[in-house]
């Protein structure tokens, strides 16, 4: 549910923000800590380059809808675990709006995740006001920000696997299907499993599939009992 | 004893920069005319800034708050402390209120709640909080 953020100058109705402020970069916050999401609103109350548009508890896709962002600020700190879903949410109900991930987790594997599942950014939260409002007008800008100390993490590991393919380029849903598979599960089981369609498994196992560079759901229960996922 | 609240001073300790001009300018708001922001609830940190109001914000995690304001009970009897927290655990509250905080506030205490509870230490006041230390 949508709350506003009463009291700041920079809330406004989305409808007006398009009427009245054209140019501006429109930010919905995703947090459910009350006080952090007027502490965010009101670092970008200081640059007169964002509006913020709509402050969210949670991933409400049709509160999304209605703000028209053109970026979504989300603290994943606050929200349920499933990263895909939470996520997915945010790009059901904004798919034009740049996805910016907050977190204090200085995790390589959080973020690839985070960048698998429709983020552009990974910020983690002990970044200054400043350089918060650099990284999101980077994203805003066509680009990526990923945290410097993490990105590391994530070269270091692709040069490591040198090409080859690596299980935690697969989205949490699809970790999920391919443990699955390792089980012996056929598509129409692990659909009733996880309370899919048996076509939208079909699309997780052929994404899985290309992923991992693979043709067989034999290859890919040994890409899982590799990575240890079974 | 009452306080003047333009000699209020206030100890933030929050360890994500971007949450700290938030809460300064709360704690200004409030009547702290002097607020020092800190990533340390040591004892020497006590001593030097003698707060009459304690403000832990949510990213200070890793200060372990319970034991923080401990602390700061032991040093500072009548310093006001309020912590705002992430998560909205109801036992955590309870051991962090019994250990010695006077107000916590969780993710969906709003500024308003803020603003009471940190005017009441201003003022050396303790109001009645709905989340306040009852003992």
């Amino acid at each position: 549910m949508a709350t506003r953020l009463d009291g700041l100058p920079t809330y406004v109705a989305a409808e007006s923000v398009t009427s009245m402020r054209e140019g501006l970069l429109r930010v919905v916050i995703i947090e459910s800590q009350v006080l952090f999401a007027k502490a965010l609103a009101g670092i970008f109350s200081e640059d007169a380059e964002f509006v913020v548009v709509s402050d969210l508890r949670a991933p409400d896709e049709s509160g999304l809808s209605a703000a028209k962002p053109h970026v979504v600020v989300i603290d994943l700190d606050g929200q349920p675990t499933d990263v895909a879903a939470t996520l997915g949410a945010c790009v059901a109900g904004a798919p034009d709006a740049r996805i910016c991930v907050l977190s204090m987790h200085l995790s390589s594997e959080m973020m690839q995740r985070c960048l698998n599942n429709g983020a552009e950014a990974y910020i983690v939260k002990d970044i200054s006001p400043s350089e918060l409002l650099r990284a999101i007008k980077t994203v805003a800008g066509g680009q990526s920000y990923v945290d410097p100390r993490v990105a590391g993490g994530l070269l270091r590991r692709r040069s490591l696997n040198a090409g080859k393919p690596d299980i935690m380029e697969l989205s949490a849903r699809e970790a999920e299907v391919l443990k699955l598979i390792a089980e012996g599960l056929a598509n129409k089981q692990i659909s009733v499993r996880l309370h899919l369609s048996e076509k939208t498994v079909k699309n997780h196992v052929s994404r899985i599939f290309s992923k991992l560079n693979i043709s067989a759901r034999t290859q890919a229960a040994v890409h899982a009992i590799r990575a240890g996922i079974v | 004893m009452t306080r003047e609240p333009a000699a209020a001073r206030a100890l933030l300790v929050e360890r994500q920069p971007a949450l700290v001009p938030f809460f300064r300018d709360t704690l200004e708001r409030a009547g702290h005319a002097d607020v020092i922001a800190s990533r340390s609830t040591s004892a020497t940190t006590l001593r030097r800034v003698r707060p009459d109001t304690v403000l832990i914000g949510p990213g200070s995690a890793d200060v372990r708050p319970l034991a923080a304001i401990r602390r700061i009970r032991q040093e500072r009897p009548s310093t006001r402390i309020v912590v705002v927290a992430y998560r909205a655990d109801p036992v955590w509250r309870s051991v962090a209120l019994a250990v010695g905080a006077d107000a916590v506030l969780g993710p969906d205490d709003d500024r308003s709640t803020l603003d009471a509870a940190l005017a009441s230490g201003a003022s050396g006041r303790v109001r009645n909080l709905g989340m306040r230390r009852t003992s």
